[in-house]
C-alpha cells in the first residue's frame, strides 16, 4: 500500500496511512455500555412515537411529570428525584421496554441538570458523560437532541 | 446446479444470502468483490515477480472476470474457512500462474518453467494493509451516499473535516453555522453509519456465519498488521 490512498469522497484530496488507520478504529465498537441498550431504541425508525409512549407511561414525580419537567429544565432537586425513579424503574423491571425506560428517565434527568443548570446530579464524570450524551443526541427525536447536545457542550465545558 | 446445492443455507453470510437470491444477488456479490478487493489484490501483484505479465489493473481485472463467472467460487471459498481476501491472493496466485504458462507457450522460445511466485515482504501484510485501505474507502461511499440520499450531507461534511483533515469542530461550525456542540453531534450521527457500514462490510470477508470471530478482534488484528 502507497502511503496515500485516493479519497472517495471525490475531493481529490488523498488519505494517509495515519488517517486510514485512524479511520478503520472508528470500526471498533468498545464495550458495550448500559446506556447503549437506550440508544439502539432511540436509533429505531419509530424512536419518536416510542419515546413518547415511554414518557407517558413513566411514573410520576409526585405531581410533576417527567418529560415536561426534564425538557423545561425543573430544579436540580426535581430533576434527582426523577433520575432517582428511573433507578428504580431499571432496578425493578419486568421487561425490556421498562428497562429501556427506565435508562431513559435516568440519562435524561442527568441531561437536562447539565443542560439547564450546568450541574452534575450523578457519580459519572463529565468527562465520562460527554461521549455518552454526544451518541444520544445523534440518535434522539429533536427536542430531547437539543437537550442532549447542550448537556454534552456543557459537560465538555463548552457550553 | 441447483442455487441452494452451491451454498448451504446452514451458513448464512452476506454473500451467501446475496448468491442465493438471484442474479441480481450475484451481481451484487461481484460488484462488492471488485470493489473491495481490487485493490489489495493489486498490491499483491505489485509486489510479485510476476509484474512483468503486465498492467497491474488489467491482470486484476483479467481475473475478475475469470473467477468470478464460475458458480462454486464462493461455495469453494466458504468450504475453505479462509478470510475471502487470502482465498482471493490464493486463487489469483493460480491465475498469475496461468497466466505464465500461457505467456510461455505464446513465446514457444522461452522454457516452461512453474516456479513458485516470489513475493518481495510479507504478501499477507501487504494484501491486509491495502485491504484496511479498501474498506475504509468503501465505508466511506456507502456512508456518503447513506446521508446524502437521507438529506445530511452537512452531517458527512463535519465527519470528513474532523476525521479526513483533522479540523476541529468550532472550525467546522462556523463554515456551517452551527455551533461546536451541534457539529460534534452530526459528527457523531456520521461515524455511527461509518461504523455500522465499516463493520459489515469486514464482516462479509469472513466465511463463518455472523462475521466469525469478534469485529472488534478482526479490527485490533489488522490495525496491528498496519502497524
Amino acid at each position: 500500500m502507497n502511503n496515500s490512498t485516493p479519497n472517495p469522497s471525490g475531493s481529490g484530496a488523498e488519505l494517509e496511512a495515519g488517517t486510514i488507520t485512524r479511520l478503520f478504529r472508528l470500526g471498533l465498537s468498545g464495550p458495550r455500555r448500559p446506556v447503549d441498550a437506550l440508544i439502539d431504541r432511540l436509533g429505531a425508525p419509530d424512536s419518536e412515537a416510542w419515546l413518547e409512549r415511554a414518557m407517558e407511561r413513566a411514573p410520576r414525580v409526585g405531581e410533576i411529570e417527567p418529560a415536561g419537567a426534564m425538557l423545561r429544565g425543573a430544579d436540580a432537586d426535581t430533576l434527582s428525584r426523577i433520575k432517582n425513579t428511573g433507578k428504580k424503574l431499571l432496578a425493578e423491571a419486568g421487561t425490556e421496554d421498562h428497562r429501556l425506560t427506565g435508562l431513559a428517565l435516568y440519562f435524561f434527568a442527568v441531561v437536562s441538570a447539565l443542560a439547564h443548570h450546568d450541574t452534575l446530579i450523578c457519580s459519572r464524570t463529565r468527562e465520562e458523560l460527554h461521549p455518552v450524551l454526544l451518541d444520544l443526541a445523534a440518535v434522539c427525536p429533536a427536542r430531547w437532541a437539543e437537550l442532549c447536545t447542550k448537556g454534552a457542550a456543557n459537560a465538555s465545558g463548552a457550553g | 446446479m441447483a442455487k441452494e446445492d452451491l451454498f448451504p443455507a446452514t451458513r448464512s453470510t452476506w454473500i451467501g444470502d446475496q448468491l442465493r437470491r438471484d442474479d441480481t444477488g450475484r451481481a451484487e456479490v461481484n460488484r462488492h468483490v471488485m470493489t473491495v478487493y481490487a485493490l489489495p489484490l493489486r498490491a499483491y501483484f505489485l509486489g510479485t515477480s510476476e509484474r512483468w505479465l503486465g498492467d497491474a489493473d488489467d491482470i486484476v481485472q483479467g481475473f475478475f472476470a475469470d473467477r468470478l463467472a464460475r458458480d462454486d467460487f464462493f461455495a469453494a471459498w466458504q468450504q475453505s474457512g479462509m478470510p475471502l481476501r487470502r482465498w482471493l491472493m490464493n486463487a489469483f496466485c493460480f491465475y498469475l500462474k496461468e497466466q505464465r504458462r500461457r505467456h510461455r507457450r505464446d513465446n514457444r522460445g522461452s522454457a516452461l518453467g512453474d516456479d513458485p511466485i516470489a513475493f518481495c515482504g510479507d504478501p499477507d501484510r501487504a494484501i491486509d494493509r491495502a485491504f484496511v485501505a479498501s474498506l475504509v474507502q468503501r465505508a466511506m461511499d456507502l456512508t456518503r451516499e447513506g446521508c446524502e440520499k437521507d438529506g445530511m450531507d452537512d452531517h458527512w461534511r463535519v465527519f470528513e473535516e474532523h476525521h479526513c483533515r483533522a479540523r476541529p469542530y468550532a472550525d467546522i461550525a462556523t463554515d456551517l453555522g452551527v455551533d461546536a456542540a451541534r457539529a460534534a453531534v452530526m459528527a457523531r450521527t456520521a461515524t455511527r453509519r461509518f461504523r455500522m457500514t465499516l463493520r459489515e462490510l469486514l464482516a462479509r470477508d469472513s466465511a463463518a456465519a455472523e462475521g466469525g470471530e469478534d469485529i472488534d478482534d478482526q479490527i485490533r488484528a489488522l490495525v496491528e498488521a498496519l502497524a
